[in-house]
């Protein structure tokens, strides 16, 4: 591989971007500025954000590498990603923008008040961001590795410096900009692959599929599933629909997502952006699976080997080589360093997402409401705190990625960060949402319990303890979802005095008409 | 929040308009519709991840353009779910937000009106 050529790719994308964050600075002065971007993003621009944030390092190398080596079981992960948007748009998207927050816990602090709610809330947000965000970093650093030549510490060093540096400057904006910058190249590269990889076949799908049996080990079986999870026992079989469960409920429960929803005008265009966004991801998955299938009909011999050896992870970009004209190729090289430096690109402007979110709970649920107790000063000096929080969280998760290094298990990490979305997360915002009798006590057991479970589960499955796991489920959502619900509703049995107490009818009004619409409403009133 | 430095007044303006005829059906349709939608979604994504955990094998029959059956009925689940978010799209843009924009305008004139009598 050409690292000079690479580099360079990387360093004129970074520093592209580093215009639109300056940018972006420049109109960020208030607290409604940094962490929602001022209200002031479209919904087609939104729909891309949203869209890029499953646009991923994770999607385009990782998936097209989990097609290329499993076939079809490779394409489940993007099932669940898409389909998890769905109770999303359905059910949330609307009220959650409609309830006037910046965080979740404001969501769940409009209806129960008090700190202990916000708290929790809190807690739930930074373990699932800080988890996923430190998941992304070490696969940074593992990436840029192999793509540039740089050892782990000093890759992990410059994408964690690159991340706090676009967050502080640029805040939601600058975050929401990137995103969609990186989004439209990504497709745009995504695009290009898709009809070179067609152009070899006839633009015949058959051929494609044909080829790609053809040079598979699994042969027939490529397409079939069982390449990635085998169903030798009823109890692989529950794994199977677990893995599904986890990964679509897991995905409408992320919390760096749902803050999205916070930087559009009003509710309809919550809506329409996570249009575009279903619209946007849907199309780009498509994509992927002829970029996965097409790497296996296409690459073959010692090239095959390669991509296979990367983990899979290398596939897109070794795929970029080929068709620009093969290893040590102007053409090859400059293919590979675009495709690589895309990639980049994506991991910095997710990654920078996910820092919002985890300095969003700690500087504005924590510092400002919690322990300054909502106070004028504490509003005031808050875009100053968002920054320094910004900073600390930075520095925090890129100190531990490079500690605990490229050896750490990847896995543990991601599917904690989506059992606690899915087990915690979702199960509290929609019965806060939809259920007049819960209570305080039931969110608080809800997010406390869930995230507990979410811990034990995971540390009991064969993901930690591989040799002689106590539950054999690899994927135990299946448990730890139904466990969640349960923990609200026992918090909530157990609460019954509490009942009514809270803000139901002040909460549904507000995410059902739009509480800044009221308030605007209410402002048409002169003065009498 | 409305601000009314009276937070008893203002929780009985809330309970005003979350009892009103128009706020309660808007509330009742957008939620039918949601939690309808998410069963759909539901049925139609777990029971194909049941499909993929008990009969793998048909799964694997090979057709032409899509390779096999399997890859067919995720591309089918793909147009499925554009499908349910186009239904609910245009629904709430023709339905729901006309329902929603018209409690907003008449809370406003009812409140320009209190405000015009205290004067």
């Amino acid at each position: 591989m050409n690292h000079g050529l690479t580099l360079g790719v990387f360093a004129i994308l970074v520093a592209a971007m580093l215009g639109v964050i300056v940018w972006a600075g420049r109109r960020t002065k208030t607290t409604t500025d940094f962490w929602a971007a001022g209200r002031s993003i479209g919904s087609a621009q939104n729909g891309l954000a949203v869209a890029g944030d499953f646009m991923s390092a994770g999607t385009f190398l990782g998936t097209a590498g989990l097609i290329f080596l499993t076939g079809f079981d490779g394409t489940l992960i993007l099932l669940a990603a898409l389909f998890g948007f769905l109770p999303l748009l359905f059910l949330m998207a609307e009220r959650l923008r409609n309830a006037g927050a910046f965080t979740l816990a404001d969501v769940l602090a409009l209806r129960f008040g008090g700190n202990g709610v916000r708290s929790a809330a809190a807690i739930a947000t930074i373990v699932v961001s800080f988890f996923y965000l430190f998941s992304q970093l070490v696969a940074a650093g593992t990436l840029l590795t192999v793509l540039s030549g740089l050892n782990f510490a000093v890759a992990v060093l410059i994408t964690g410096v690159f991340m706090t540096l676009y967050v502080v400057l640029g805040g939601m904006l600058g975050a929401t900009w990137v995103m969609v910058v990186k989004a439209v190249m990504l497709l745009a590269v995504g695009v290009v692959l898709t009809i070179a990889i067609l152009a070899h076949t006839g633009g015949s799908l058959s051929e494609l599929n044909g080829l790609a049996v053809a040079h598979s080990s699994a042969h027939a079986a490529f397409l079939q599933p069982g390449q990635l999870l085998p169903d030798n026992t009823p109890l692989t079989k529950l794994d199977i629909v677990s893995y599904g469960l986890i990964y679509m409920l897991g995905t409408a429960g992320l919390p760096h997502v749902m803050i999205r929803f916070f930087t559009v005008r009003n509710g309809a265009l919550a809506r329409r952006s996570l249009g575009w966004a279903i619209g946007v991801m849907g199309f780009f998955f498509l994509v992927v699976i002829v970029i996965g299938l097409g790497a296996r009909a296409l690459l073959t011999g010692s090239v095959a080997t390669e991509a296979t050896g990367s983990g899979g992870n290398l596939v897109a970009p070794i795929l970029a080589r080929q068709l620009g004209g093969g290893a040590s190729t102007a053409g090859g090289d400059i293919s590979l360093a675009i495709v690589a430096g895309i990639a980049f690109l994506t991991i910095l402007a997710v990654v920078s997402g996910l820092l919002i979110s985890t300095a969003g709970a700690v500087a504005h649920d924590l510092w400002s409401r919690v322990l300054k107790g909502g106070s004028a000063a504490a509003a005031a000096s808050e875009p100053k705190v968002a920054r320094y929080a910004a900073v600390g969280m930075g520095a925090l998760a890129t100190v531990v990625s490079i500690i605990v290094g490229s050896s750490f298990n990847i896995t543990f990490l991601l599917s904690l960060a989506f059992l606690v979305a899915a087990s915690a997360n979702l199960p509290v915002i929609l019965l806060t949402l939809f259920w007049r009798g819960f209570t305080k006590t039931g969110a608080i057991a809800g997010l406390l319990g869930g995230l507990a479970i979410s811990l034990i589960v995971i540390v009991l499955s064969p993901t930690v303890l591989s040799s002689d796991p106590v539950i054999t489920l690899h994927y135990p959502g299946i448990i730890s979802i139904p466990a969640g619900f349960a923990c609200c509703l026992i918090g909530t049995a157990l609460s019954r005095r509490e009942r009514g107490a809270d803000s139901f009818e002040e909460m549904s009004v507000a995410t059902e008409l739009g509480r800044l619409e009221l308030a605007e409403a209410e402002a048409a009133v002169p003065a009498g | 929040m409305i601000t009314d430095g009276n937070a008893a007044v203002a929780r009985e303006r809330w309970h005003e308009v979350y009892t009103s005829a128009a706020f309660t059906a808007l509330r009742r349709r957008r939620s039918r519709v949601g939690w309808s939608l998410t069963a759909v979604t539901m049925v139609l994504y777990v029971g194909f991840f049941i499909v993929v955990a008990l009969a793998p094998g048909p799964l694997g029959d090979r057709i032409p353009v899509f390779g096999s059956v399997g890859i067919a009925l995720v591309i089918a689940l793909f147009v499925a779910a554009f499908a349910l978010v186009w239904g609910y799209l245009s629904y709430s843009s023709r339905r729901l937000a006309p329902a929603q924009e018209a409690i907003v305008a008449q809370i406003a004139a009812q409140r320009n009106a209190t405000a015009g009598s205290q004067r």
